[in-house]
């Protein structure tokens, strides 16, 4: 008989061991196992053994008009406001700002994932510096949001893999937000910026 | 005891036969969806909006912790499109592609019925279908004097989500 029940008394409905199934079962889901031994007595040890593997990362919660993106905090260098005279755009088309004695490329998200933002000025937003295969670019954001681990959710399980985006995680009042890919992110600028500089000649 | 078997087995065959298909409304037409695809039907919610990708892909849903692509099926088959309203709903298919398994949902205008259809009784599609694409078509039925169009799910759903290049596309 399946089941673990405590109970002295069973009836039909309870002390019939459904919990600890469904414990079991959800366990199992996570790639992980239950264990019970039980000696007459003394006592029942449950060991529950769980992966390692499961993947969370450490986010700041950033928004750009109405979407909220997740960065990974490994990918962030540091997040600072920028004055109009340090933006300068480069042949009209790629914006570029001084950090320090550092010349960067703003990455618009909202123009990157078309999405409508509160503004389009790199002065007016924020901008988070973020370095990947040792490049650095600035993702302009709206607003800085919350910090929290996010669990990890894939894509591709259910869609497909979409550039710029690494996974997905569901959020604390069940929406989902999307992880920024920051090295495909600053390719795919670099690319993009690339192809324009190409166009042009 | 010999009627019961065989009043048994004569009800074992009609579900043998008959296939159960839950019909929705889109744009006038009722389609089809094999109803053992179906896992759920739900109301329309907010999406999160995926980049990069078709008008068609709306986004994606929280449902019970799965990350669920939405697909608005109106803007899919190049229908005009209209605000989603009281009746507007998500079904949840479940879609096969080799062997993947895919949970998407998609909007439609309305549910309507589930009915029985023999497989005898339907009919491929006509080869000519201006502006629809057949090749979601399964089988055309004729239920109640109505015309059914019966979708392949694994086919629609394939198609529109991962481009892969399906054999009858390819022939064509």
């Amino acid at each position: 008989m399946p089941g673990f029940s405590t109970a002295d008394q069973i009836s039909d409905v309870s002390g019939r061991g459904v919990g600890m199934d469904v414990v079991r079962r959800n366990i199992n889901d996570l790639g992980g196992h239950v264990q019970i031994s039980s000696k007459e007595g003394r006592g029942s040890t449950i060991r529950i053994r769980l992966p390692l593997t499961l993947a969370i990362l450490d986010g700041q919660l950033v928004r750009v008009g109405k979407e909220v993106y997740i960065i990974s905090l490994l990918a962030i260098v540091e997040t600072i406001q920028v004055a109009r005279e340090r933006v300068n755009t480069l042949a009209g088309r790629t914006e570029v700002f001084r950090l320090r004695d550092e010349y960067l490329p703003v990455v618009k998200l909202c123009d990157q994932f078309g999405v409508e933002p509160d503004s389009r000025s790199a002065e007016d937003g924020l901008l988070v510096v973020v370095e990947a295969d040792g490049k650095r670019a600035g993702v302009l954001v709206d607003d800085l949001l919350a910090q929290q681990q996010v669990v990890i959710k894939s894509l591709e399980s259910n869609f497909k893999s979409v550039s710029g985006i690494a996974g997905a995680t569901i959020l604390g009042d069940g929406t989902v937000a999307l992880i920024i890919d920051v090295p495909g992110l600053i390719r795919s600028v670099a690319a993009q910026s690339g192809a324009a500089a190409a166009h042009a000649a | 005891m010999s009627t019961a078997k065989a009043a048994a087995s004569a009800d074992r065959s009609a579900t043998e036969t008959s296939e159960q298909y839950l019909t929705f409304m889109l744009a006038g037409e009722e389609y089809g969806v094999d109803i053992l695809r179906v896992q759920e039907i739900k109301g329309w919610d907010k999406v999160t909006r995926i980049p990069h990708t078709p008008g068609y892909v709306l986004g994606v849903i929280n449902l019970r912790g799965a990350v669920v692509p939405i697909l608005d099926l109106r803007r899919r088959f190049g229908l005009e499109t209209i605000d989603f309203g009281p009746t507007t709903v998500v079904i949840v298919l479940r879609a096969t592609s080799g062997r993947d398994e895919r949970t998407v949902g998609v909007v439609v205008d309305a549910v309507s019925e589930v009915y029985n259809v023999d497989p005898a009784d339907t009919k491929p599609p006509p080869d000519v279908c201006g502006g629809v694409d057949t090749v979601f078509v399964k089988a055309l039925a004729t239920i109640e004097e109505k015309m059914l169009i019966l979708l392949d799910i694994d086919r629609l759903i394939g198609s529109s989500i991962a481009d892969e290049l399906l054999p009858a596309v390819v022939a064509a």
